[in-house]
């Protein structure tokens, strides 16, 4: 085993990757992000019989690096708040130079003390990049306001198609639903009166067969004829999201793993994905009307007389929060990787957008978003609403509210904060460098209502700006809390444009 | 579910047609598509309708031949198409489908967005 410094190597924008190399084969020209280093394969008892010609060639080339670094490190770290994110290289390699610097395949001159002081030093940085704290926003919402977070490197509240059936797994895959995180993604309680263990058959009905309880399941027994199939109803409030979670033993039934779906958008059939006697499925859904309907098919063509399929349970649960939803599969914008590890949502700015759930008045809010570079000279709408007059937008590499006297310059990664400053016609912009502007609005009609993400109502001026990150939180905000959201959202950057 | 890319433009006489069938083929995943007008100059009015982005493979399977769009809605509305083999086949001859991106898609065929300033 060997020791090495490693580096991010950025590779191009969808191609490839960023990758790990040790310095000695890319030389650094910036700061080391400390995800890089904990990144690094690092083990101190390997390490302890570390090759002196290795460290030696690495510690010449680290502190090749280390000038560059220190010199790019003051045009590309981060805000004030955040130059102990960036670790400078001679932090990583204090390199005491001892005797001269052997060739190859000379006998080396450096002392084993010096090798345990660099892996003293390396095991150092990886305690303090293990436990830093980038901070959650969580009690920005703990008097109950209502808000969003939008946490994209959390692949778990990724999925690829809008019913979170198929997870989001790495970079360069659709992105059909995003869970928003600011309630914690804390499901509600159980909605449907008979979920399982049975000992009734409560509200569930079954099409043509009978149904009974069996060792706590709901057994269903097809007669014979069409397609049979258990299921019940569920006052339901629109446009709310639900979590529905299946779980049957398939008995001798013959096809029993298709569910369908009334009321809720969602595929009509969704088939189980699992193939054995358990099976299980799980489905998240936004309400179409006030009644939902979940339906089991022991079979989807003709039943056998005498053909039984058991539910174990059934769950429909609210999912509450503002989710950012795509049913249209070529809606979907990309996530992708960019040269410093960090994940964005791409829009190809052409139809990409997403719908957020249920209603958000944004009109009095914190809202801040971390952003990639702007571009094309027409109108893009960052936010918008289904009604309301105003909406965020960027024109020209400028941010403003249609339609502003004045613009808020932007940056090629950034984070920017809105808010309105209380007289309803004005928001303040302002971003982590402490670049501000007080930008016009059109009217007082502005973000509220259902909201659009990425298009102006879902039909025109679609945005290509890549997206890290959004927060968002109604009410009046504080100092203190603006400068944590700022933070956040610098974080999802890694680096900011000053 | 894999996805794979396709870039779509329908002349603007088949675009509700389109709609409708990928509605149809596709459900929700299919709902909502060519809402987004093009020109020559970028200016109204549109002659032509673009979705680009990521499909699944079984929706990319339909998009190689009018006859697989014909036979998937004949499936879904259990043979009760409102449209017709010939129709479908004339649909797809009529669409520019392919893997490219849309700026290299809307080069190749002298069309851009029509960018309407949303009213406020």
């Amino acid at each position: 085993m060997s020791i090495q410094i490693y580096q991010m190597a950025p590779a191009p924008d969808g191609l490839a990757g960023d990758e790990l190399v040790p310095v000695s084969q890319n030389k650094l020209t910036r700061a080391v992000p400390v995800s890089a280093i904990q990144q690094a394969p690092m083990d101190a008892a390997d390490a302890a019989g570390l090759a002196a010609q290795q460290a030696q060639e690495t510690a010449d080339e680290a502190g090749l690096a280390a000038e560059q670094a220190n010199t790019d490190l003051a045009t590309h770290k981060t805000s004030g708040d955040h130059d102990d994110r960036y670790l400078k290289l001679d932090q990583v390699v204090t390199a005491p130079a001892v005797g001269k610097t052997p060739k190859a395949g000379e006998a080396g001159t450096i002392s084993q003390a010096w090798i345990d002081g660099l892996v003293n030093e390396l095991k150092y940085l990886r305690s303090v990049a293990e436990n830093v704290d980038w901070s959650s926003p969580m009690p920005l919402w703990a008097d109950g306001q209502d808000g969003l977070w939008y946490d994209l490197p959390d692949f778990s509240t990724l999925f690829q198609d809008a019913n979170g059936l198929t997870p989001v797994t790495s970079w360069d895959q659709p992105v059909g639903l995003g869970l928003d995180k600011h309630l914690g993604l804390v499901r509600g309680p159980v909605l449907n009166p008979t979920p399982g263990p049975f000992v009734s058959i409560g509200e569930w009905k079954m099409q043509g067969g009978t149904l009974s309880v069996v060792d706590g399941k709901l057994r269903g027994t097809a007669n014979e004829g069409v397609a049979r199939a258990f299921y019940f109803d569920l006052p339901v409030t629109i446009g709310t999201t639900y979590e529905v979670s299946i779980e049957i033993d398939v008995g001798t039934a013959t096809a029993p793993s298709i569910a369908s779906w009334i009321g809720i958008d969602t595929p009509s059939l969704t088939y189980f994905p699992d193939t054995g006697t358990r099976r299980k499925l799980k489905i998240i859904g936004r309400a179409t009307g006030a009644s939902m309907r979940v339906r089991i098919y022991l079979s989807t063509g003709s039943s056998v007389e005498g053909a039984y399929m058991d539910v174990v349970s059934t769950t429909v649960r609210e999912l509450p929060g503002h989710h950012f939803y795509q049913p249209t599969t070529t809606a979907r914008s990309t996530l992708k990787q960019d040269e410093f590890g960090k994940y964005y949502l791409k829009p190809d700015g052409t139809d990409d957008y997403y719908n957020i759930s249920g209603n958000l008045d944004l009109n009095t809010s914190l809202i801040g978003f971390a952003h990639g570079a702007l571009s094309g000279s027409s109108a893009q709408s960052l936010l918008s609403a289904s009604s309301g007059s105003g909406y965020l937008r960027s024109i020209g590499g400028e941010f403003d509210r249609y339609t502003s006297t004045t613009r808020f310059p932007s940056k090629t990664r950034q984070s920017v904060l809105l808010q309105p400053n209380g007289s309803g016609r004005y928001t303040v912009f302002e971003d982590s460098t402490g670049a501000s502007a007080l930008c016009g609005l059109h009217s007082e009609g502005g973000l509220g209502g259902t909201l659009f993400l990425g298009s102006y109502r879902g039909a025109s001026a679609m945005s290509a700006t890549p997206l890290y990150g959004l927060i968002a939180r109604t009410g009046v905000s504080t100092e203190a809390e603006r400068r944590q959201v700022l933070k956040l959202l610098d974080n999802y950057l890694g680096e900011v444009t000053r | 579910m894999n996805y794979v890319h396709r870039c779509m433009i329908v002349p603007v006489a088949y675009a509700e047609a389109a709609r409708q069938l990928a509605a149809l083929a596709a459900g929700p995943a299919g709902e909502g598509m060519f809402i987004v007008p093009l020109s020559a100059d970028g200016q109204e009015p549109a002659t032509h309708y673009i979705s680009v982005g990521p499909v699944g493979e079984d929706m990319a399977v339909l998009l190689e031949s009018g006859d697989n769009v014909y036979a998937a809605i004949d499936a879904a509305t259990e043979g009760n198409s409102p449209y017709t083999l010939e129709q479908c086949q004339a649909l797809i001859d009529a669409c520019d489908i392919s893997e490219d991106a849309a700026e290299v898609a809307l080069a190749r065929l002298g069309l851009q967005v029509v960018q309407s300033e949303p009213l406020a």
